[in-house]
């Protein structure tokens, strides 16, 4: 029993931790807090659905065109409704107001588009999980682990190593040492967001394989991004991971020990007080 | 303000727009958008079929029927609005809808005050109906529904325990308990129950803590879209007591979503029609239906075809005086409807018995198990 | 005619909560998303004092109220010591929590289930029956919510708080507590929101948790922002439009069933456009 749990801890961590990853470099290096990386989520599952069914497309490359078409979507997005606000060095609420109008727009176009009904991404057949350990895990869960465990170690290498990767993690430290040291801010920028938006993307696809998709996935999406980004420290992308894999065996665990129905406020609960704890920054690692 | 009149003169042109014609309108109400819209659909594919239908035939005298739908969003908020406007802009004498009880609460007294047919569905809020008249409820009780699961379940599976798992929104609520009050009184053991929140996707951790107890059958209050995905990770945890579920199964869609996973699954819902009207109107139902949309009606377009049915049955029988209109739909005797056939209690409840039935590849199979309201 | 009637008294709801949170956000730069949590703890303080305890309206007015007001007291005491971001996340997660609450606490609010029955409001024994007349009382609330709120934000306590938004660290020097002007402004913008949840909940006669959710809270934060912040006649320009908007595309002849979504469309667009183009809403004062 324990052991399932754990299971079911850690694929939705995995998940929870992709959002948050891109949740977190938005807001450590933008100093934005996206309001739409909710969107990004649902757009990417979206296109899975399109690449995948409506096209014929095999898994892989579905979601491979899926990233990359969030991501040119979401780099446009980012054009139209950020970057003036930007160019104006506008405080950072007005971004996230205009997040909310491209969270709603967003969302109203693809229920235009596709309906409001739940579309499914799965061809097979339903079959039994493999057992392991005394918990049951599908072969569908152990992809989403490897690709969750895969990115998450490429992208902390990119960070670390590329002349891209170190800048963003300068101007998650400091907005304006960017200028500084010559690195052109724009496409910084632009680089932040079509990550940010690729991951979300990516956990989209992923879910989509599982739970299939319907026009309001992106809520919850964003509610685990925000507070698993938090409580791991913001722009702390390790932390980001952390805080991700933590919700998720917070809600798990907490839906083992109480009613399933408080999940919600479980997680915003916790949110609260780590807040009011700390009252810093970061949180569990340090910053 | 040039706002304000640009607002104000569109207002007055749609106003005006929206008055002109002639037609006999009937109002409706439905969730187009937010959770349950695609029960709005299929909901709104039912009801527009049997307007298509009656203008084929004639109309009444001559007179075309026209369905004026809003969306109600399945909020009371945005239902009291759209409720409004049809009763005091378009003026219609029946308005259909309230599907969700959130919407059904607060708009059938409005309706009722303003002399309005309000002919709900679907809805299963005990305290939807009183007297007073223009209030009818066209929907299987769930007192009846729940005896109807328990008693099969001990009666024909021969089920000594069970576990729940239901939403928590008003129908589960309510549905679960009377569900554990029927199998409890038919001498079943009751050993947990759990929920989820409306519109989840993963009952992994509900399951496996149900699973612990053993029991041989699972109740469940799901719409077919959460009971796809419960399905489905019931079958990679390995578990497989006897399901049974509530009318929102009772959707062909459920057959794409859950796969082979549904098979085997129980549901209770409103009886198959039993008089030979009744079964006549619903062959007849299924196959205009296949023919105008390609697809199967689910539960939600039954019910909406039988509701816009008796309204146009109703206007065509004394006109389009709501009060009239309310005499006549509370006088009806086993109308033929496609859900079963239909009289109405003195506070305005549908007599409907409920028929257990059960999903087995791809096809809904009749199991002959009826409980009548008694 | 009722429809009118009906528009009128939701803008005036709205206008009261847009009015309340304007005090927070625009006089005290408190960024507040969870307004709906209060608008909600009013509205189920009074259903729950006229259909179980049987108050009469003009005591349960203030009593809700009260109710909302105290737990903004309790709530923003600590909550308040939280800056920017973490601040508008924290009445976020207070909007999530208070609708758990609604749909979970059921011996108190009945969950899912909702409360219904809540009756017509009665004062000196004329029952607002008829929809004109309740319009008249939610407007009278409107009036007194505003004289109230620009009584206090033409005061010096709203100078203070003024000088709170511009520069806080600057006031705490000139020796005021910050933490208790923002408290008072909490409580009272937390008080007139319940005032608005209770005058739903006599109008709509039936609540259920589905009416405050946490979209409402954004909802409220939008038309602050498009009538302009700062400004109580852009809050209250903001209101009346955004509520009446969806109500008046009803009427442009689109489809059922894409109406709905073209709305959001429509919303979603305007308020990217608005705060790009136009950030100072239609009204308001503050700069970018």
């Amino acid at each position: 029993m324990l052991s399932q749990i754990f299971v079911n801890s850690i694929v939705a961590g995995a998940v929870y931790a992709l959002l948050a990853f891109g949740f977190t470099i938005t807001y450590g290096t933008l100093n934005f807090f996206n309001m739409a990386h909710g969107v990004a989520f649902t757009v990417g599952a979206y296109l899975c659905y399109v690449f995948r069914i409506l096209l014929g497309l095999d898994l892989p490359w579905a979601t491979v065109l899926a990233v990359f078409g969030t991501s040119l979507i979401m780099v446009a997005v980012d054009l139209l409704a950020y970057d003036r606000l930007r160019a104006r060095r506008a405080p950072s609420w007005a971004m996230v107001v205009s997040s909310i109008g491209v969270a709603i727009f967003i969302e109203a176009v693809i229920s235009l588009i596709f309906g409001s009904d739940t579309l499914s991404l799965r061809t097979g057949e339903v079959r039994p999980g493999i057992a392991v350990l005394g918990a049951i895990i599908t072969e569908t869960q152990i992809v989403i682990l490897i690709v969750s465990v895969i990115l998450v170690a490429l992208l902390t290498l990119y960070l670390k190593m590329t002349r891209m990767g170190k800048a963003l993690r300068a101007m998650a430290n400091d907005p304006e040492i960017g200028v500084i040291i010559g690195i052109e801010p724009r496409l910084t920028y632009m680089t932040t967001f079509a990550l940010a938006s690729g991951l979300a993307a990516v956990a989209g696809c992923l879910v989509a394989f599982e739970t299939d998709v319907y026009p309001t996935m992106g809520h919850s999406a964003l509610l685990k991004s925000i507070v698993a980004s938090i409580m791991g420290g913001v722009g702390n992308v390790g932390g980001a991971v952390f805080g991700g894999l933590f919700l998720a065996a917070a809600e798990n665990f907490g839906v083992w020990k109480l009613s399933s129905s408080w999940q919600d406020g479980i997680a915003l609960t916790l949110l609260l007080l780590f807040m009011l704890a700390q009252r810093s920054k970061s949180m569990l690692l340090g910053k | 303000m040039k706002l304000s009149t640009i607002f104000a003169s569109a207002f007055a042109i749609a106003l005006a727009a929206s008055q002109a014609s002639a037609d006999i309108k009937i109002g409706m109400t439905l969730p187009l958008t937010g959770y349950a819209a695609s029960y709005g659909e299929d909901a709104k594919r039912g009801a527009e079929l049997a307007i298509d239908q009656a203008n084929a035939a004639g109309g009444a005298k001559g007179e075309k029927f026209q369905l004026l739908v809003e969306d109600d969003a399945g909020a009371g908020k945005t239902g009291v609005a759209a409720t409004q406007k049809l009763v005091s802009i378009d003026k219609v004498p029946v308005i259909i809808g309230g599907m969700m009880s959130s919407v059904a609460l607060p708009a059938s007294p409005l309706a009722r005050s303003s002399k309005v047919v309000y002919l709900s569905t679907m809805s299963s809020h005990p305290e939807l109906t009183s007297p007073g008249g223009f209030i009818y409820r066209l929907a299987g009780s769930d007192a009846v529904i729940g005896v109807a699961e328990a008693q099969f379940m001990i009666e024909v599976l021969k089920s000594k325990t069970a576990v729940g798992l239901f939403a928590t929104t008003d129908y589960g609520t309510i549905n679960s308990k009377l569900v554990r009050e029927a199998y409890e009184k038919a001498g079943g053991k009751w050993l947990a129950a759990d929920q989820f929140k409306q519109g989840a996707t993963d009952f992994r951790t509900q399951l496996v803590k149900l699973k612990e107890q053993n029991a041989d059958t699972l109740f469940i209050v799901a719409t077919h879209k959460e009971a796809a995905q419960l399905f489905r990770q019931m079958v990679e945890l390995n578990w497989r007591p006897h399901v049974m579920g509530t009318s929102f199964l009772d959707d062909p869609s459920i057959f794409d979503l859950a796969g082979d996973a549904a098979n085997g699954v129980y549901f209770a819902t409103s009886a198959a029609p039993s008089t030979p009207e009744s079964k006549k109107a619903r062959a007849d139902f299924e196959a205009a239906f296949k023919t105008k949309y390609g697809k199967d009606p689910g539960i939600t377009a039954r019910y909406f075809f039988d509701a816009t049915r008796l309204a146009i049955d109703a206007i065509k029988a004394v006109g389009t005086d709501s009060a009239a209109i309310d005499k006549w739909i509370g006088a009806v005797k086993n109308y033929p409807g496609v859900t079963s056939p239909v009289s109405f209690t003195a506070i305005g409840d549908a007599i409907i018995p409920a028929t257990i039935k059960k999903i087995e590849n791809k096809k809904f199979v009749e199991t002959g198990f009826t409980r009548n309201p008694n | 005619m009722d429809i009118v009637f009906h528009l009128v008294i939701m803008s005036g709801i709205y206008m009261i909560l847009a009015l309340s949170l304007n005090l927070l956000i625009g006089y005290a730069g408190l960024f507040s998303v969870g307004h709906g949590a209060f608008y909600g703890i009013g509205a189920y303080a009074a259903a729950i004092l006229s259909t179980r305890y049987g108050l009469p309206f003009w005591l349960e007015i203030f009593a809700a109220s009260a109710v909302a007001g105290l737990v903004g007291y309790v709530l923003g005491r600590p909550i308040l010591r939280l800056r920017g971001d973490h601040l508008a996340l924290a009445t976020f997660g207070l909007a999530v929590i208070a609708f758990s609450i609604f749909t979970n606490w059921s011996d108190l609010t009945r969950g899912p289930l909702g409360i219904r029955g809540i009756p017509k409001v009665t004062i000196f024994a004329f029952a607002l029956e008829p929809l004109w007349s309740y319009a008249v009382l939610v407007m009278a609330c409107v009036a007194i919510t505003l004289l109230f709120l620009w009584r206090m934000t033409h005061s010096p306590f709203g100078k203070v708080l003024e000088a709170i938004r511009e520069d806080d660290v600057a006031a705490l020097a000139i020796g005021k507590n910050i933490t208790r002007f923002k408290v008072v402004a909490f409580v009272t913008s937390s008080c007139f929101a319940g005032l608005a949840g209770v005058l739903y909940a006599h109008y709509a006669t039936y609540i259920d948790p589905s009416a405050f959710v946490t979209a409402e809270s954004f909802l409220v934060f939008s038309m602050v922002i498009f009538g302009g912040m700062g400004s109580n006649l852009g809050s209250m320009v903001g209101a009346a439009v955004l509520v009446s908007l969806p109500e008046l595309l009803r009427f442009v002849g689109l489809p059922g069933n894409i109406a709905a979504q073209m709305r959001d469309v429509i919303y979603g667009a305007l308020i990217v456009i608005v705060i790009n183009w136009r950030p100072q809403g239609l009204l308001g004062r503050a700069r970018l």
